[in-house]
């Protein structure tokens, strides 16, 4: 009996195509971005918790803007004073402060221009913190000598994928028409969007992009103090600079928690709207519905004159609006995935790397989106379903 | 609105008095005869019922295969209140040839609906084989419709988006029953369609189409087939060959036909033949026979 139903129902279905697949899209576009920002934020969650391991625990950051608005600061292209941020190394405890930099410049290399993340700081006290406080050593090469040398280090990923070529010790690569020595490349850090990186010094950077200051900091302090109460002293000295009002000092921990808080209202927001494409698709369905059972009545009256129950007839157009909801959630998923590695291929081209993971979309996962949507598709289709069972024959077959 | 068209039959005094072979109420008629026979009385609305009864008495004094019982259809548009059957008493009998003739909008087409349980009426009750059937519920009353009647129409009524075998064995799907290919293939052959099996109604001409339906009202091998006009849409060759089909289905596997049609020819070869003028039958249908036809 099903197995009748469901051919008599594809039939339908075929017979008006494109009726079909239009309402099949509605459908696809909601779960389409359910799919993405599912896969967005667990890459986003994945990044940062892994930058955040490599990230060490004798270590502060410091970056402008308030604390629980992060992402502000950063795009706001607000800068410190240099001078500011290396008064913090007076306060005790302190062992050094790091200013830092961050920029998204051209590279070329090999005829091959490529839009880079760049991090840059002092040579001699970034060292130390990539090595000592975060584990990370240097692959090949060396070093830079001073921050006054036109030379770069390059990151894992960077030296080996960045470029059709890869970058070797020695070689040299275009900065925004500048020369710049290769003179080292890092082990494999494990993250990609730290393996992507080229680090210069910050003196570098600044006269690059013809600008000054740094865009944020990273203080060490000494074994045995403690980093929050040196965060305090920090956040204290910090207030009397008169450059930038607001500023957030982070210790891991707090960066940890604020990160996670952040990434879960912009997560809630993603998926409420997702769910309001999702409810405009069941809309869709529901009208497709609606307007297949007046297009139909005279075919309604036919099958009931010629013995279907009301059951019948509401299955028949139950089972059809689900197999809608379903076919556009198949394809949803796989437009979704497709579309969140494509959005990735072309984003890594800007060295943004392990922005989407597929990590949280598995069988489970992907089944309860499926069922989703053949309830979304089901329950859509119950009224003009019950609308289409309770048609009198004559009256149905009158219908032209 | 029950109460409004609900309207109480008029005896003045007298005893109901029914036609036993149509089914007429003659009560309001002061010009009916009394025909004795073999020691009761009957009434009879015209010469073709008197002489059908005089034929076979035996045959017409049980309970008709269908009966219809003091039946009011009103239909409301609006405001607007139009009344197609009128107090309709009529009885069919198993095994007949029935023809419903009668003007358009004389409401042949909604009683055939009636008989076929395809309407409700406002009023009134229906009888199939004794039993009370106005009052079954939706579900029920499908599936007496897929067991007892075989419905062919004007306009074919094929699902378009299936083929003809689809459309031939669609009944079987809805009660669940077995499709027996080979009988079915058997049946194709007989009707001359067994290389139209995956066409399309729309790939069909008229004459095809309509013997596509018949295998359709077929398929549950129901005793009662209920043709509204079957041949109306179809040149006269290719409607002589369905009625003859028709007709062959009732005088050898013995169907009851009830066909509502304009055809004279059809009319001359009914068992019974049914006038009807504004929403119920007239008297003596026989000789209103010429008046409805063209």
């Amino acid at each position: 009996m099903l197995k009748n139903f469901l051919i008599l129902t594809f039939k339908s279905i075929r017979h008006r195509t494109t009726r079909s697949w239009l309402t099949i899209l509605g459908i696809v576009i909601g779960i389409m971005l359910v799919v993405v920002i599912l896969a967005l934020s667990s890459g986003i969650k994945n990044t940062i918790a892994g930058a955040l391991q490599t990230f060490g625990s004798d270590l502060i950051i410091i970056f402008p803007g308030k604390e629980n608005n992060p992402i502000v600061g950063f795009l706001g292209g607000q800068k410190f004073r240099e001078k500011d941020l290396l008064d913090l190394e007076k306060i005790n405890g302190v062992k050094f402060a790091v200013p830092m930099g961050i920029g998204n410049l051209n590279v070329e290399y090999g005829g091959e221009i490529k839009s880079t993340m760049i991090h840059a700081a002092n040579w001699k006290k970034y060292v130390e913190v990539l090595e000592s406080s975060q584990g990370i050593k240097l692959e090949n090469g060396r070093w830079p000598e001073n921050d006054e040398v036109s030379e770069v280090v390059f990151g894992h990923l960077a030296a080996k994928a960045l470029f059709k070529k890869e970058v070797s010790v020695g070689d040299e690569v275009v900065i925004k028409s500048k020369r710049f020595k290769v003179v080292g490349n890092l082990s494999e850090i494990g993250e990609q969007m730290l393996d992507n990186v080229i680090f210069v010094s910050l003196d570098m950077l600044n006269s690059l992009t013809d600008s000054r200051g740094a865009a944020s900091a990273i203080v060490k302090i000494m074994p045995g103090v403690n980093i929050n109460l040196a965060a305090q002293q920090i956040k204290f000295q910090l207030s009397k600079q008169e450059v930038i009002r607001d500023f957030s000092v982070l210790t891991p921990e707090k960066a940890d928690r604020l990160i996670g808080n952040v990434l879960s209202i912009i997560e809630l927001v993603l998926i409420v709207i997702a769910l309001i494409s999702l409810i405009v698709g069941a809309v869709g369905i529901m009208n497709t519905m609606y307007t297949s059972v007046l297009e139909r009545t005279k075919q309604i009256g036919i099958m009931k004159a010629i013995g279907a129950s009301r059951d019948a007839i509401l299955s028949l157009f139950l089972i059809e609006s689900g197999i809608i909801g379903l076919a556009g959630g198949i394809l949803g998923i796989i437009f979704g995935i497709l579309s969140a590695y494509i959005i990735s291929l072309v984003v890594a081209n800007f060295g943004i790397r392990g922005l989407f993971s597929f990590a949280s979309l598995d069988f489970f996962g992907l089944f309860v989106v499926l069922f989703l949507t053949f309830i979304v598709g089901v329950v859509s289709g119950i009224l003009p379903a019950m609308q289409a069972s309770r048609m009198e024959p004559a009256e149905a077959l009158r219908y032209e | 609105m029950q109460q409004k068209i609900k309207q109480p039959k008029i005896y003045s005094g007298m005893d109901q008095r029914i036609d036993p072979v149509c089914g007429m109420d003659l009560s309001e008629y002061t010009d009916v005869a009394e025909i004795s026979h073999q020691g009761k009385k009957f009434y009879f609305c015209g010469k073709g019922c008197e002489e059908r009864f005089k034929k076979d008495s035996g045959r017409f004094q049980g309970a008709p295969l269908i009966k219809l019982d003091n039946v009011w259809k009103i239909f409301k548009i609006g405001e607007v209140e139009t009344k197609v059957l009128r107090g309709l008493d009529l009885h069919i009998w198993e095994g007949d040839f029935v023809v419903i003739i009668g003007a358009s909008g004389s409401g042949k087409s909604t009683a055939l609906n009636m008989m076929g349980l395809l309407d409700k009426p406002t009023s009134g009750r229906i009888f199939l084989k004794g039993k009370d059937v106005s009052l079954l519920k939706d579900d029920e009353r499908a599936g007496l419709r897929s067991k007892t009647f075989g419905f062919v129409f004007q306009q074919y009524n094929l699902i378009p988006w299936l083929t003809a075998y689809e459309n031939a064995t669609l009944p079987l799907i809805f009660s669940d029953k077995k499709i027996e290919t080979e009988k079915l293939n058997v049946r194709f052959q007989e009707m001359g369609l067994e290389e139209r099996l995956t066409h399309r109604p729309f790939e069909l001409s008229g004459g095809e189409q309509q013997r596509v339906a018949l295998l359709r009202a077929l398929a549950n091998d129901p005793d009662i087939i209920l043709g509204d006009e079957p041949t109306g849409n179809l040149d006269s060759t290719t409607g002589n060959k369905i009625l003859e089909i028709l007709i062959d289905l009732n005088k050898n596997r013995k169907k009851t036909l009830i066909i509502v049609t304009h055809d004279a020819d059809i009319a001359e070869k009914a068992d019974q033949i049914i006038a009807f003028k504004d929403g119920n039958l007239i008297r003596d249908h026989q000789t209103h026979k010429k008046a409805y036809t063209e």
